[in-house]
């Protein structure tokens, strides 16, 4: 077969596209690789000294390092805590969205606002506000006679606390599960009710198979921004009590930023990159089992 | 099908580029080229000084500081003053809150876009002296006349030049509610001992038991209670100007003990109440209903901390002591240094304004006590005749002045060193660490960043 040459038409598609390629190259690709060369030396940002050293911040972290750990236990455990169950969350929210009822618009607009915020410090400082022991959460459960409790000064809830504000902003994911719900075809399910098919059924055997796709897609994308957290955690705990919301990215932050140690901080940026690749290929190396795309014979 | 798992893999890739956009994205730009030369510079000491650039032309110079409300006022009152006398030189404000202040000066280092003149963190003082991103002021200008040169030492960072300016007096405080170690028998006004805590922490909750004697959050009370106990213990920093950790594992076990008995034996409030506050005591309820007898602090957060109570009737404790020590301790420290970048094209500039905003009486006038007592004898006199002067504030300042200790600035007080120490501090309070393994966890980190800083 021969090959087919290039046209002067798709010369200017590269054209067009050269200010996301060029944006690309110099705001992720060289960082990216710059880092990688950073994690192999002892670079301090404030000196600017630089002295290559090998895997010795990598040695060092997974051998000395305390913190490392405990920043890695926090950032999973927030990861396991925020990705089900947000995922949940929106699935369910958009399953009942998706009925032609009256007004359904300005409910899923108001289902969405939370995600409009993002990672905004002023969410943040709204959720340290309404956790408080005097803020609102505790008003209301002293109203049922429990006493005060500590979100954030008690290592056993400050954790799961941080990671339900990440949980309330499901919009973003909630929406897509909307669009996919609209895109299954009502065929299949006239054809289960035919069948006798009951409702959870029909769950589990059209509508889950159907948007599986999206599953995947949002799995993937959620456990990149939760492995990632910064904001909530710097803004509310500052990491703490007891480092027990020290997310890897806070960790990464105060190394390289407060005690000058980029290049450390550069090492614990490629162990959130692995961690994150190695969840990735993982779950592309299941996804054929569970996954079902449409064009699939 | 595996064509779109590629792709999709590949925009997964793409999305992960940008974890790492933020980590050391400002500097990337020019120091892997140009490392080997700025570090020549920055440890050349007859580096080629900017020329004089004054004649005539127009010069703009950054100052940047943080604070709250009222020292932005007063410091960018004394900026439109300054420029109105120098009407050659416009001075941009860069100000906010102490949040992020610092990691923001260091990507400004890293791109060498610091600004002319940097207000900075005490202890980051000694630090940034030893980074090269200070000018040294022993070769400028500014002029030292109306400095008490032993308090002025303490600027320079363990060598024979000025490096920064003092913004003002303090040091540490214990701020006592009067009225309540009245009423339950405890003169912790009076000298004392660290020891005599336990029993007065005793005294407190017989008399009320929802009060204690101390309200100590880690933030204020590691260094409070680590750092100078173990000045007292070995008339060191922890970590010497030479990169020595002077204190043994015992040492920090004795001084971790003592801090778990504080909060076991209930002289301290718990450590899970306290934290969601912080260094912010005013926000606590207790300290507003007046249920502690004292709290750590510093001399230039007397006036917010006890505004916050305005029913309770202070006084200022004077600070404990080891029997055997090798010196008392405290020492009196500013609150903040002001220094010049040393990279900055207009450092003689720069030491103009510096000098109308320490010498100038009407900016002495105008910047009050916005960063606690003024450094000098001169602005004091000026400060106290216009009736500014906070006599709690003051009285703070004459009880450091009263012991011997020292400065611990320098490795000691250097950002990791001191979150090393509030970690142990929280570990010990929380009861996650015994005293013995918190000892051994604190000297190995601090083995660990002796060996990444004394090259």
């Amino acid at each position: 077969m021969k090959k087919r040459k290039y046209s002067k038409r798709d010369n200017k598609a590269f054209l067009y596209l050269s200010p996301w390629i060029i944006g690309m190259l110099l705001l992720q690709i060289f960082p990216f690789l710059t880092s990688f060369y950073y994690s192999l030396t002892d670079y301090n940002p404030v000196s600017r000294d630089i002295n290559f050293i090998g895997l010795q911040n990598y040695i060092q972290l997974f051998t000395r390092d305390v913190e490392f750990f405990q920043s890695l236990r926090a950032t999973i455990l927030y990861t396991v805590y925020t990705v089900p169950a947000k995922i949940i969350m929106s699935l369910l929210i958009a399953i009942l969205l998706n009925k032609g009822r009256k007004g359904i618009g300005i409910l899923r607009t108001i289902y969405y606002l939370p995600s409009l915020f993002g990672g905004s410090v002023a969410v943040a400082i709204l959720w340290r506000v309404i956790f408080m022991d005097q803020g609102l959460v505790n008003s209301v459960i002293s109203m049922f006679g429990i006493g005060t409790i500590s979100f954030f000064g008690d290592p056993r809830f400050a954790l799961p606390t941080l990671s339900s504000l990440e949980v309330w902003q499901f919009g973003s994911s909630m929406v897509m599960y909307l669009a996919a719900l609209k895109q299954v075809p009502q065929s299949l399910y006239e054809a289960a009710d035919i069948d006798g098919a009951s409702k959870i059924a029909q769950f589990f055997k059209i509508t889950i198979p159907q948007i599986s796709p999206i599953i995947f897609f949002t799995i993937i994308m959620q456990t990149i921004v939760a492995l990632q957290n910064f904001t909530s955690a710097f803004i509310i705990t500052n990491g703490g009590p007891v480092r027990s919301t020290y997310m890897l990215g806070l960790k990464l932050f105060n190394d390289g930023f407060n005690f000058f140690r980029m290049g450390y901080a550069s090492a614990t940026s490629w162990v959130i990159f692995i961690l994150v690749l190695g969840f990735t290929l993982i779950m592309f190396g299941t996804s054929r089992f569970w996954v079902h795309y449409g064009d699939k014979a | 099908m595996r064509k779109k798992n590629l792709l999709a893999l590949g925009l997964a890739a793409v999305l992960l580029g940008g974890l790492f956009a933020g980590c050391g994205n400002g500097a990337a730009t020019e120091t892997t080229t140009t490392n080997d030369t700025t570090t020549e510079e920055a440890d050349s000491t007859d580096q080629e000084e900017p020329a004089d650039t004054t004649n005539g032309e127009q010069i703009n110079l950054r100052f940047s500081w943080w604070g709250g409300e009222s020292r932005h006022e007063a410091t960018l009152a004394v900026i439109e003053a300054f420029e109105a006398e120098h009407p050659n030189i416009t001075i941009t404000p860069e100000f906010s809150s102490i949040d992020g202040y610092a990691a923001r000066l260091t990507t400004q280092f890293a791109s060498r876009t610091a600004p002319d003149i940097i207000q900075v963190e005490t202890g980051l003082g000694s630090e940034y002296q030893r980074q090269g991103v200070l000018k040294n002021l022993s070769e400028t200008d500014f002029d030292f006349s109306n400095f008490d040169e032993s308090f002025l030492e303490i600027a320079k960072f363990g060598t024979d030049s000025y490096w920064a300016i003092p913004t003002g007096m303090g040091g540490s405080a214990l701020i006592v509610n009067q009225d309540l170690a009245d009423a339950a028998g405890v003169p912790i006004t009076e000298p004392h001992e660290w020891e005599d805590w336990f029993e007065w922490g005793r005294l407190v909750r017989e008399y009320d038991p929802e009060a204690y004697l101390l309200s100590a959050s880690t933030p204020l009370a590691y260094a409070f209670i680590i750092r100078a106990m173990a000045r007292q213990m070995t008339g060191e920093a922890i970590v010497d100007r030479d990169f020595n950790l002077t204190l043994t594992e015992a040492q920090f076990e004795e001084i971790f003990d003592f801090i778990r008995r504080l909060y076991e034996e209930e002289v301290a409030a718990p450590a899970s109440y306290l934290a969601p506050f912080g260094e912010q005591l005013q926000q606590d309820p207790n300290w507003v209903a007046g249920r502690y007898v004292a709290a750590m602090g510093y001399s230039s957060s007397i006036e917010v901390f006890t505004a916050a109570a305005p029913d309770v009737t202070f006084a200022n404790g004077r600070l404990p002591l080891l029997p055997d020590r090798a010196n008392d301790g405290w020492v009196t420290e500013p609150p903040q240094f002001i220094g010049i970048y040393y990279y900055s094209e207009h450092p003689e500039e720069a030491a103009k304004f510096l000098n109308f905003f320490f010498n100038n009486a009407e900016s002495v006038r105008t910047l009050g006590l916005v960063r606690s007592i003024p450094p000098t004898a001169f602005a004091q006199e000026i400060i106290e005749g216009e009736g500014l002067l906070d006599p709690l504030m003051m009285e703070s300042v004459e009880i450091s002045l009263s012991y011997n200790g020292f400065s611990d600035g320098g490795p000691t007080t250097s950002a990791e060193v001191r979150a090393i120490l509030e970690s142990a501090f929280e570990d010990i309070a929380f009861g996650t660490l015994t005293p013995a393994d918190a000892a051994a966890r604190t000297v190995q980190q601090i083995e660990d960043f002796i060996a990444a800083n004394s090259n």
